[in-house]
């Protein structure tokens, strides 16, 4: 087990890496979609299972597709790269800076912060299935579950009214 | 029992979230930079799916759930304004979006 | 009857005539201000009178108190009337009431009429709260008043920068003074714990105090009595107070403000027979002002400055008389130099209305004939000053020297007499060159061209015209002539010793002696004083020659009308240093320094804004590197502190 959540852990941060390194904006893509696959093992290995599907189907399958969807329409006529891309700007260099630091710092808060001690609870062995899973959503947070659909509506309506052309 | 301790996970998660911190910062592409952001959020799920894992109950799970949602809603909404931005200008730059001030 | 209210009714009627005649001096006629001004300060004499009556009558048993106002306990102001305060109190209003008459005429072509009555009742006020308090406090209170009345009329005709210095000048050298008095009243508080004259006096009768303290005290009190009384060190700002209209200098500047250091000595006795060491440094002070005020009158040209310097001179044999402990003579001297310095400052004001406002002795003359009754009201009260028989200057300057005399003072009593010497000599110049010779006529053109009959004829009127024919106003001449004839019969109270059994009931502790005249003394003092005045007849007399000299309109003004520099020597110790101090802060240190703090305050706010205005530069970038930086500075601050 400890080999596939270190190669898990590596493909998560090979994928974010793509992301800021990869010029072309399609590479991004795979490059994220990478990650998450990375983090859909991970997410098996703390026993989500459905957590994890989810993450697939939506996350890599609805999202990226519709990066992908959107990328098409927009450099349908050119090969679209970012200007001055190389370049170590002053902004770059900042951001890098307090990026780095940011990672260290919460690095070391993770590797060695937790005096309370956590440790893993013992859990059924039904832990993280779809039925349990959707139960404790269904009943316990089916406030929070309605409103997210609230907020998925809200979305669709407000994209169209964004981009939706208006013929007359 | 997930093999490693809960500090690897949450450090595993800080990486992924400073990194992708580090790409909202750099890239000036507003694709890039949603992508970052949605891998930023990524490791959020990861540090709500463990520590729920750690407690044993199933909220760290269904937070992780509405936030993927949540996350599909934004990027729709985000991708439809970089669609704007550029049926406008022709090319996708963020810095050249600067009205937003005083 | 008890007439205790009268006592607060005589200061107070004069301040809210000022009050009201200042609130309505523009709405009101000349008449109806005059009768009110001049009404307070009838008033404010009849009920002085009738106390006084009233005391005396009583044959000065019983002071008649009456309290003012009080403050808690730390101070209650109160009133008497005892011997002291009520012979005082008696000249000021009597003198203060002549000369509000006569400033009715004299002051009527003025428009700021209405000012200066409500001013003058001011002082009224101020000068009657000074004598007729019984604690130090409430005489500080009247001291303070009767300075800023000193300054608001010498600078009456502030538009003239003169005026205006002047004021200054005597507001700040009475300030050196109320430094010292209130040093003074503070330590006799620290002693004796109390401000009341009554408590003070008893305790140093009862001999509670330390002989060093009381010197103290006497010396502190003597340097607000010097500033206020124009005594030799601090004497500077009385000649340039004539600035002032010439009523204001008759009242104020030799019958009454002036005098005030003599009461503060006369009424504080009973430290200056204790402290000998102060009471010898008041003797000195006095009889060396005297001569030296004697000295420089003889070469000053401005008519009003003879007689500050003359004042100065005769204030000085008050201040001798004090501290020789003869307190009495002082006090008579004070009322007997009332009535013919005011006499002679009036009819100077009526020489001075003859010439148009110059007041230049060089440019008088031969005005005996045009003007008898100047010439003779000014000469009674120059011979009253002079001190000759039966004049009144003469009784009570006898007595004085008869004082010194008496104690042994050689020194004193040999600059006391050649103080009286000259002051004949400088009163002959003076009315030689006004009132006697001829006219002053002025050369338009150098002698020796020939001037057309149309100019010679010009050049006459000129000169007729400069001593314009001016019948003098009834108000003058009535106010002037009272005086006149006090200044004859005034001392004539020696002979039945009035004043002393008027004031001795003030002076419980002393035993007063009642002298008769001294041949010796007096021979020698009017011998001298005859001396002085032939000298100065021989000297100025129509054909004499110094008076060709001083009448030269090239001659240069020696030493004695310098007044022996002193006035120069303080302006360059003490005023060019503070002028440099002033005009260094003035205009260097404000502008640059604190305005250029300021101002670099503002600066830095400015280019601070500057430097930040471009934080918000709409770059979404640059708003996330600054969103995440903070988020590092919170983690940084959890990961050293938490």
């Amino acid at each position: 087990m400890n080999v596939l959540f270190v190669i898990a852990g590596l493909m998560a941060i090979a994928g974010v890496l793509g992301v800021i390194l990869a010029k072309p904006p399609v590479y991004q893509v795979i490059a994220t979609v990478f990650s998450f696959l990375g983090l859909a093992a991970l997410y098996l290995s703390l026993q989500s299972e459905f957590l994890a599907v989810i993450q697939l189907i939506v996350y890599g399958g609805a999202i990226m597709i519709l990066f992908l969807f959107v990328i098409a329409l927009l450099t349908a006529r050119r090969d679209p790269v970012e200007k001055d891309l190389g370049q170590l700007t002053t902004a770059k260099l900042l951001g890098f800076a307090v990026g780095g630091a940011l990672l260290v710092m919460l690095a070391v808060v993770g590797l060695f912060g937790g005096e309370g001690g956590l440790a893993w609870a013992q859990v059924p062995a039904d832990f993280g299935q779809l039925k349990p899973f959707g139960h404790e959503l269904l009943t316990t947070n089916v406030f929070p579950f309605e409103i997210v659909a609230f907020v998925l509506m809200v979305a669709v309506i407000g994209v169209t009214i964004l981009v939706g052309r208006h013929r007359a | 029992m997930p093999a490693f301790s809960l500090n690897a996970y949450v450090a595993l998660s800080a990486v992924l979230f400073a990194l992708g911190g580090i790409g909202v910062l750099v890239r000036r592409s507003p694709l890039a930079i949603l992508m970052s952001v949605e891998l930023m959020l990524n490791a959020a799920n990861l540090l709500f799916v463990a520590f729920g894992r750690a407690h044993g109950g199933y909220e760290g799970q269904i937070m992780a759930f509405l936030v993927i949602t949540v996350a599909a809603a934004e990027v729709a909404i985000g991708l439809a304004l970089t669609v704007l931005l550029f049926r406008r200008r022709k090319e996708a730059d963020v810095d050249q979006v600067n009205e937003l001030k005083l | 009857m008890d007439l205790a209210w009268m006592l607060p009714a005589i200061v107070v009627v004069p301040l809210l005539s000022a009050a009201i005649v200042g609130y309505f001096r523009n709405t009101w006629s000349k008449t109806t201000v005059c009768w009110v001004a001049c009404g307070s300060v009838a008033v404010s004499f009849a009920l002085t009178v009738a106390v006084a009556l009233q005391y005396w009558g009583a044959g000065g048993a019983a002071p008649i108190r009456s309290g003012l106002t009080s403050w808690g306990s730390l101070l209650e102001l109160g009133l008497v009337a005892d011997g002291l305060s009520l012979w005082w109190a008696l000249v000021v209003t009597g003198a203060g009431l002549l000369i509000h008459i006569y400033s009715t005429a004299y002051m009527v072509e003025d428009e700021s009429y209405g000012r200066f009555m409500a001013k003058m009742n001011f002082f009224i006020f101020a000068m009657t709260l000074l004598v007729l308090s019984d604690n130090f406090a409430g005489m500080a209170i009247g001291w303070g008043c009767v300075g800023l009345a000193s300054y608001m009329l010498i600078g009456f005709y502030f538009t003239r920068p003169g005026a205006q210095n002047a004021a200054i000048k005597a507001f700040v050298m009475n300030i050196i003074g109320e430094a010292g008095l209130f040093a003074g009243i503070a330590f006799i508080y620290a002693n004796f714990g109390s401000f009341k004259f009554d408590e003070v006096f008893g305790a140093i009768a009862g001999g509670q105090y330390s002989v060093a303290a009381l010197n103290l005290i006497g010396l502190l009190l003597l340097i607000g009595a010097v500033a206020k009384s124009a005594q030799l060190p601090l004497h500077t700002w009385l000649p340039y107070a004539m600035e002032g209209p010439t009523p204001v200098s008759a009242l104020i500047h030799a019958a009454t403000m002036v005098t005030a250091g003599v009461y503060l000595v006369s009424r504080a006795y009973p430290i200056y027979e204790v402290a000998s060491g102060a009471a010898m440094t008041v003797a000195w002070i006095g009889g060396l002002g005297a001569l030296f005020g004697s000295l420089v009158a003889a070469g000053q040209f401005d008519i009003k400055r003879v007689l500050a310097f003359s004042t100065l001179s005769q204030i000085g044999y008050m201040f001798l008389a004090n501290g020789l402990g003869a307190y009495v003579a002082a006090d008579f001297h004070f009322f007997t130099h009332a009535f013919f310095k005011a006499c002679l400052f009036l009819a100077a004001g009526i020489v001075v209305h003859h010439y148009h406002g110059d007041q230049d002795i060089r440019h008088m003359g031969g005005l005996w004939y045009r003007d008898r009754f100047a010439g003779i009201t000014f000469g009674a009260a120059a011979l009253a000053l002079i001190g000759l028989p039966p004049f009144a200057g003469f009784f009570s300057k006898d007595e004085i020297l008869l004082a010194a005399y008496r104690q042994g003072q050689w020194a004193l009593f040999t600059i006391a007499v050649l103080a009286a010497g000259m002051t004949a000599f400088y009163n002959v110049r003076l009315f030689s060159l006004v009132f006697l010779g001829d006219a002053y006529a002025p050369e338009a053109k150098p002698a020796g061209k020939k001037r057309s009959r149309a100019q010679q004829a010009a050049a006459a009127h000129g000169a007729h015209a400069h001593e314009h024919e001016h019948s003098t106003p009834a108000a003058m001449k009535w106010t002037v002539g009272i005086l006149a004839v006090l200044s004859v019969v005034s001392g004539w109270l020696f002979f039945g010793h009035y004043q002393f059994t008027a004031l001795e009931p003030a002076f419980p502790t002393l035993e007063l002696h009642h002298e008769a005249i001294n041949p010796v003394v007096a021979g020698l003092a009017v011998a001298v004083a005859l001396v002085g005045g032939l000298a100065a007849w021989y000297l100025y007399r129509p054909e004499g020659a110094r008076r060709a000299v001083e009448l030269d309109p090239l001659h240069k003004p020696g030493i004695l009308y310098n007044m022996f520099y002193v006035d120069t020597l303080y302006d360059v110790l003490f005023v060019q240093p503070a002028r440099a101090l002033a005009e260094f802060v003035g205009d260097l240190f404000d502008p640059k320094g604190i305005d250029g703090v300021v101002n670099g305050l503002g600066v830095v706010a400015r280019e601070l804004g500057d430097v930040l205005r471009r934080w918000q530069n709409g770059l979404i970038r640059s708003y996330a590197l600054t969103l995440f930086a903070g988020v590092l500075l919170v983690v940084v601050y959890y990961v050293l502190y938490v």
